[in-house]
């Protein structure tokens, strides 16, 4: 008995994979380049809950499987089954603020990372990377850019600007790292947050919090559905 | 164990009470925190499932098909040289923090000694082919790589000669319903090489799959108490307090341990994530994230208890912890 239920608990675990793989639930929480692991995870604990059919009655061994234990193990499983997908937004900025200062430090702006990146588009990453290696924000003013990420209205922007990020992440969400660009968009009210956008527009300069940054001046502002790759790898 | 939740349940309620008195977070805000816990827990889990699983298939082999009396001949039984040997382990074994701790148990209940089952511990996630590899990818042949390897080399192996010293009964935890010759120091453990399949019909091959699933199934509770552990502190600690606090050659240093330490990110990737620091800390304090966050972190300190008594996993937290701050604290006053 006690083995069946531990070779159906390991099955369960492995169904569970699957399903964020074929759902892409899977690319909310983790790089895309580690998807060929969890692939491999499903079909190792596959073969391994397989591997107790050959025992006879509970086996030579014994991990203990109590109700309690069983409840825990399955949790996550119901949790990502049946919470709505969600990947990080506006609730994790609040408490990542590491990488929105704009202009300053380049929050992943090292060549290996970029190396590591593949990206057909320049995103708000690359815009990051460039202010932060030409220091003069001035430089940008004119350039064109059409970018997408999530909208965000942080308190110490002036009505009429607010921003459009992207996290950025290496290996799961627990090491995302925001990046954002100040929109402006004057009197038109902005998107609320966490709202997907596209804005293309051009750059100027603005001073905030005593610094002066590049800021996007929003020509068109779309509403946009998720992306299936929400983060900048 | 019934003291140690209804901490964990008080602390938790604690810590959501501060959020909502003193940043005023309201229901919006707390269901957005929430919906966050969920995808960081979420993540740092399936992230750390394959690796895992793995560590406890590892484990399942050894115990089906490598002898205790082969492992008692090939340890050294100078106690130092002992330890240095379980940190070599830890050089070629492809485990990560995860993964090394099954993998550690089964080492410990084929009779190694204390010092090569904590040496091997605390070296396996910071100095494998793939942590060497991944950190190489990220600094090139820089110091940084060296320092990682060199630093993390002889603290895993002063701590593991370290338990040397220490009563093997009052470090590992006893695991009363089953495995009876588990307490293995090399004294007591004489029998019980490679065990013969039980009913003489189940290939060994299926043996020790079926008993890497047991393990498996035993670590992954601790695996999803750490987890929802590391992503509660992530949705309660803001990171920007931590980084304010890390701006001096010594603060700087615990930021970065304490920020190693809550995040909990696989130590086959988080040489990547340093990245994102270097310009704004210390080379020492990169270096304590390299060092610390792979040998303690608050996901793998739930795994350890599996093996260790708390006394034990205490003194594996604060000896790695101190031994890490020292070394980035030499470095950061070279480098200046």
């Amino acid at each position: 008995m006690e083995s069946r239920v531990k070779s159906l608990t390991l099955l369960a675990t492995a169904l569970f994979l699957i399903y964020l793989l074929l759902t892409g639930k899977i690319l909310l929480l983790i790089a895309a380049r580690f998807l060929w692991l969890i692939w491999l995870a499903a079909a190792g604990l596959v073969v391994t809950a397989l591997s107790y059919r050959t025992l006879d009655g509970e086996g030579p061994h014994g991990c203990r499987l109590t109700w309690s234990r069983l409840a825990l193990v399955l949790a996550p499983l119901a949790l990502g089954i049946l919470t709505p997908a969600a990947p990080l937004g506006s609730g994790a900025l609040a408490n990542r603020e590491i990488g929105t200062v704009f202009n300053t430090a380049p929050p992943l702006g090292s060549r290996s990372v970029r190396q590591a990146t593949e990206r057909r588009e320049t995103t708000i990453l690359d815009w990051a990377i460039a202010f932060a290696e030409a220091q003069d924000p001035a430089s940008f003013e004119g350039e064109t850019a059409d970018i997408t990420g999530f909208a965000y209205q942080p308190d110490y922007l002036p009505q009429g600007m607010w921003t459009v990020n992207r996290f950025v992440i290496t290996c799961c969400v627990a090491d995302a790292m925001p990046v954002g660009l100040v929109v402006r968009t004057d009197d038109k009210a902005p998107p609320p947050n966490d709202q997907w956008v596209r804005v293309e527009g051009h750059f100027t300069t603005a001073v905030i919090n005593g610094e002066r940054v590049s800021v996007l001046v929003a020509e068109t502002v779309t509403l946009v559905d998720l992306p299936r790759q929400p983060y900048i790898y | 164990m019934k003291q140690g939740k209804l901490i964990l349940g008080l602390g938790l309620g604690l810590g959501l009470a501060l959020l909502l008195v003193i940043e005023r977070v309201s229901a919006t805000a707390l269901w957005l925190r929430a919906q966050t816990f969920v995808t960081i827990f979420l993540g740092i889990f399936v992230e750390a499932l394959p690796f895992l699983l793995a560590g406890a298939l590892i484990s399942g082999m050894l115990s089906q098909y490598v002898a205790p009396s082969w492992i008692q001949r090939l340890v050294p039984r100078q106690p130092w040289l002992a330890a240095i040997g379980g940190t070599l382990l830890g050089l070629f074994f492809p485990v990560c923090e995860c993964g090394v701790v099954p993998v550690t148990r089964r080492l410990y209940q084929k009779g190694v000694p204390l010092s090569v089952g904590v040496a091997f511990l605390l070296a396996a996630p910071v100095i494998n082919p793939i942590v060497i590899a991944s950190t190489y990818a990220a600094y090139g042949w820089g110091p940084m790589l060296w320092y990682r390897i060199g630093a993390g080399f002889v603290i895993a192996a002063a701590v593991g000669g370290l338990f040397h010293f220490a009563e093997p009964a009052t470090v590992l935890r006893k695991h009363s319903e089953h495995h009876s010759h588990h307490l293995a120091g090399f004294e007591t453990h004489t029998a019980a090489d490679v065990k013969e399949p039980a009913d003489g019909t189940t290939p060994r091959f299926w043996l020790a799959l079926s008993t890497g699933g047991d393990e498996f199934l035993e670590m992954i509770y601790y695996l999803i108490v750490g987890c929802l552990l590391a992503a509660g502190l992530q949705v309660l600690v803001p990171q920007a307090t931590l980084m304010t606090l890390g701006t001096g050659p010594f603060t700087s240093v615990l930021a970065m341990q304490a920020l190693a330490f809550v995040l909990s990110i696989c130590s086959t990737v988080d040489a990547f994530v340093s990245l994102a620091f270097v310009n704004a800390f210390a080379p020492g304090a990169i270096l304590a994230f390299l060092i610390f966050g792979p040998m303690v972190d608050l996901k793998s300190l739930w795994l350890f208890r599996q093996v260790f008594e708390k006394r034990a996993v205490a003194y594996l937290v604060i000896l790695p912890f101190l031994m890490t701050l020292l070394t980035a604290l030499l470095i950061n006053s070279w480098g200046a």
